[in-house]
């Protein structure tokens, strides 16, 4: 059993390491031009939203602020049936010219809220923002340094979480914080398998070619980046374009959340397994698929070994107290001889400080000063104790292909 | 293409290298450990070995050496520090195995050299004999038991043997007190107990372990009432030293002002407190 833990380790550091050297890549593909006046491409955003009175106002808001010439941008708010006060609190913006208001029955999923807008739209550029996030005023505008290559068919920005204001928003801070770090070394290799709701934005072209959003297991966002994949469609990764959003706050939410992503991209790749170690799909097919799903299970195999690996010594020591009391010598001068370590504590320490190292990145990139905060620890806690639940869940669910429902 | 390949290469050789880097430190280090517990080893072999040409030589016991309970220290400490690395560094190479061998070897060795010594000098040494398995449920308890009750009393001497190894000393040391392969086994007094003993049913088998030990906070209470006297504000602890203790009567040693002057205490059984007797 040991080895298996062993390879897993292995496997692990073998992804942190090639994402490390991804990283610092030149991407010879795609590159930003950055010119001092840039062409404007004209856009339309699709902002859908269900029952988010909240934070849709300030949604609009960011958008209204985005320093981009007024004529090219068009914000379309999709509300997709709320049974809350979305429709009149989006109401204060139906007499603004850059706004068009629409309201529909709910059907079930994101995605037909998207595909309703789609038809509608008529400029160059699709953008999506979903209604719990919001957008730098510069963030569009950076966007066209990449577009400035026709080839680049989509752009995603860098995702903050806004505002963390519980354990579980700053242990996700932390980790959509290496996400950047991920995204980028994603980027580098072509590899970017996901164009997220939170302003993602596309060529109408795409759409135009390749077809509307499909249901995609609830994860329509990663369905429609692999579809671009398997067409050689390319993703480009802004990283100056910061957008914030709002993770769920409490455990819930967040592991229904994580379960849906997570059945999502295991369906989903399974959808598109043809694409799979096929060489014209690079390292896409060749690592970063094949290793995401590896992952998921291998973590959902080993978590009870790790576990018990963790508790016996902690079961261990409990015992003796039970026993014989706590009665500790306290000494000064240690015997070293009493200081060990073993291979697995020593690879698992290197991970740890990897994946700080990897962070402190993240956060260089999108120039937040303060490296070495709390939440770090807190992600740690979150994906030793939390994650496997949902990993373990979604397989399951995966593998016995169950219907998640959205939300 | 091509290119790629050279890097999932070269990936795959950096991982590597960090995890043979990696294995390369810890058994170094573990390496290290061995060594240290050979030499350790090695040093209790020399030592038992002149007490028993001191023996052969004198053709009687050396009863001197008796109050020298360094050398069952020295096998506690040997014994702690096989477990640890058995235990938490997983090790259990055929070294170690010779290792742990060895060891018990020395620790019958031991044993039998203060049974010849006890017998000789008419001196009552307390040990116990304990034998355990890995499978066994309250041996891990029964280890924490017998740790804790050689931290409390350092003049007693513990022999574990683990029945896992396949060792005929071992062997020959269960035949000889014939009993049932029922782990832990604990002989004190030529009396076998197969059933784990708590650290007070233990304690109550060495009564005389016990005492002494009162005997020896007492002693340190003594000192303590001698320091806080009107008279001997001015001492402090260096300069007291106990004498001997007759009946209930603890006579003390102290020098103060350069000239050494007797203290008699009579300690109050009941009250459990000194009295000053006279100075």
């Amino acid at each position: 059993m040991e080895y298996f833990l062993y390879i897993f380790l292995f496997i692990s550091l073998y992804f942190q390491v090639f994402l490390l050297v991804s990283y610092f890549e030149k991407n010879d593909e795609i590159k930003p031009v950055v010119s001092l006046d840039p062409e404007y491409l004209s856009i339309t955003i699709i902002v859908p939203c269900f029952n988010e009175e909240k934070t849709v106002g300030k949604t609009i808001e960011s958008l209204l602020g985005l320093q981009y010439p007024d004529e090219k941008l068009i914000i379309m708010i999709i509300d997709d049936g709320s049974t809350d006060n979305t429709w009149s609190e989006i109401q204060k913006y139906k007499d603004r010219p850059r706004i068009k208001l629409f309201q529909k029955e709910n059907e079930g999923s994101k995605f037909a809220a998207l595909n309703f807008a789609l038809p509608l739209v008529e400029t160059e550029l699709v953008g999506v923002l979903d209604a719990d996030s919001w957008v730098e005023p510069d963030a569009l505008e950076h966007y066209m340094e990449f577009f400035a290559d026709p080839e680049v068919m989509a752009t995603i920005p860098s995702m903050v979480i806004a505002r963390p204001d519980s354990f579980l928003r700053r242990a996700q801070k932390a980790e959509y914080d290496i996400g950047l770090f991920a995204r980028r070394a994603f980027h580098r290799i072509n590899a970017i398998y996901i164009t997220p709701g939170p302003f993602s934005v596309f060529r109408k072209y795409v759409f135009d070619t390749l077809g509307p959003y499909q249901e995609a297991h609830h994860t329509e966002d990663a369905e429609i980046a692999l579809r671009m994949q398997k067409h050689h469609y390319k993703i480009a990764y802004s990283e100056k374009s910061v957008v914030y959003t709002v993770g769920p706050k409490t455990l819930r939410p967040l592991i229904k959340q994580r379960v849906r992503w997570i059945y999502g991209f295991l369906r989903n790749v399974y959808d598109y397994r043809d694409i799979l170690f096929k060489k014209e799909y690079r390292s896409l097919a060749m690592v970063v698929l094949p290793l995401g799903i590896f992952r998921v299970f291998i973590t959902v195999i080993l978590f009870p070994l790790a576990m018990w690996l963790l508790i016996l010594p902690l079961y261990k020591w409990i015992s003796k107290i039970w026993t014989v009391g706590y009665n500790p010598v306290w000494s000064w001068s240690i015997d070293w001889f009493f200081v060990g370590i073993t291979q697995i504590q020593l690879i698992a320490i290197l991970g740890i400080l990897v994946s700080i190292m990897t962070l402190w990145m993240g956060r260089e990139l999108v120039g937040d000063k303060r490296k070495f905060t709390i939440d770090i620890f807190y992600m740690f806690f979150m994906y030793t104790f939390i994650a496997p639940i949902w990993l373990i869940k979604s397989s399951i669910n995966a593998l016995l292909s169950r219907k998640q429902s959205w939300r | 293409m091509k290119n790629d390949y050279k890097k999932y290469t070269m990936v795959f050789l950096i991982t590597l290298g960090i995890f043979i880097l990696v294995f390369v430190l810890v058994s170094m280090v573990n390496d290290r450990k061995l060594e240290s517990i050979d030499d350790l080893q090695r040093k209790i072999t020399a030592d038992l070995i002149a007490t028993e040409t001191q023996f052969d030589l004198l053709k009687t016991a050396p009863c001197g050496t008796l109050d020298d309970t360094l050398l069952s220290r020295e096998l506690g400490e040997l014994g702690e520090k096989l477990d640890f690395v058995q235990d938490s560094q997983g090790i259990n190479s055929t070294e170690f195995q010779q290792l742990k061998k060895y060891y018990s070897l020395l620790q019958v060795k031991d044993y039998l050299l203060m049974e010849e010594l006890s017998n000789k000098c008419d001196v009552e040494i307390d040990s116990i004999l304990y034998f355990y398995s890995g499978d066994c449920i309250n041996c891990q308890k029964q280890g924490y038991v017998l740790t804790e009750l050689k931290k409390r009393y350092l003049d007693i001497r513990i022999y574990s043997f683990d029945t896992d190894l396949d060792f005929s000393v071992i062997g020959t040391f269960v035949s000889l007190y014939d009993f049932e392969e029922i782990y832990p086994t604990l002989i004190i007094n030529e009396k076998v107990h197969q059933e784990f003993q708590t650290l007070k049913k233990l304690e109550k088998m060495f009564p005389n372990l016990i005492e002494e030990r009162e005997e020896i906070k007492r002693i340190e209470q003594g000192t303590a009432f001698v320091l806080f006297l009107e008279k001997y504000k001015d001492v402090d602890d260096n300069d007291i030293e106990f004498i001997e203790a007759i009946d209930s009567v603890y006579e003390y040693q102290v020098v103060a002002d350069g000239s050494a002057e007797l203290v008699f205490l009579r300690y109050d059984q009941k009250e459990e407190v000194f009295v000053l007797e006279k100075e």
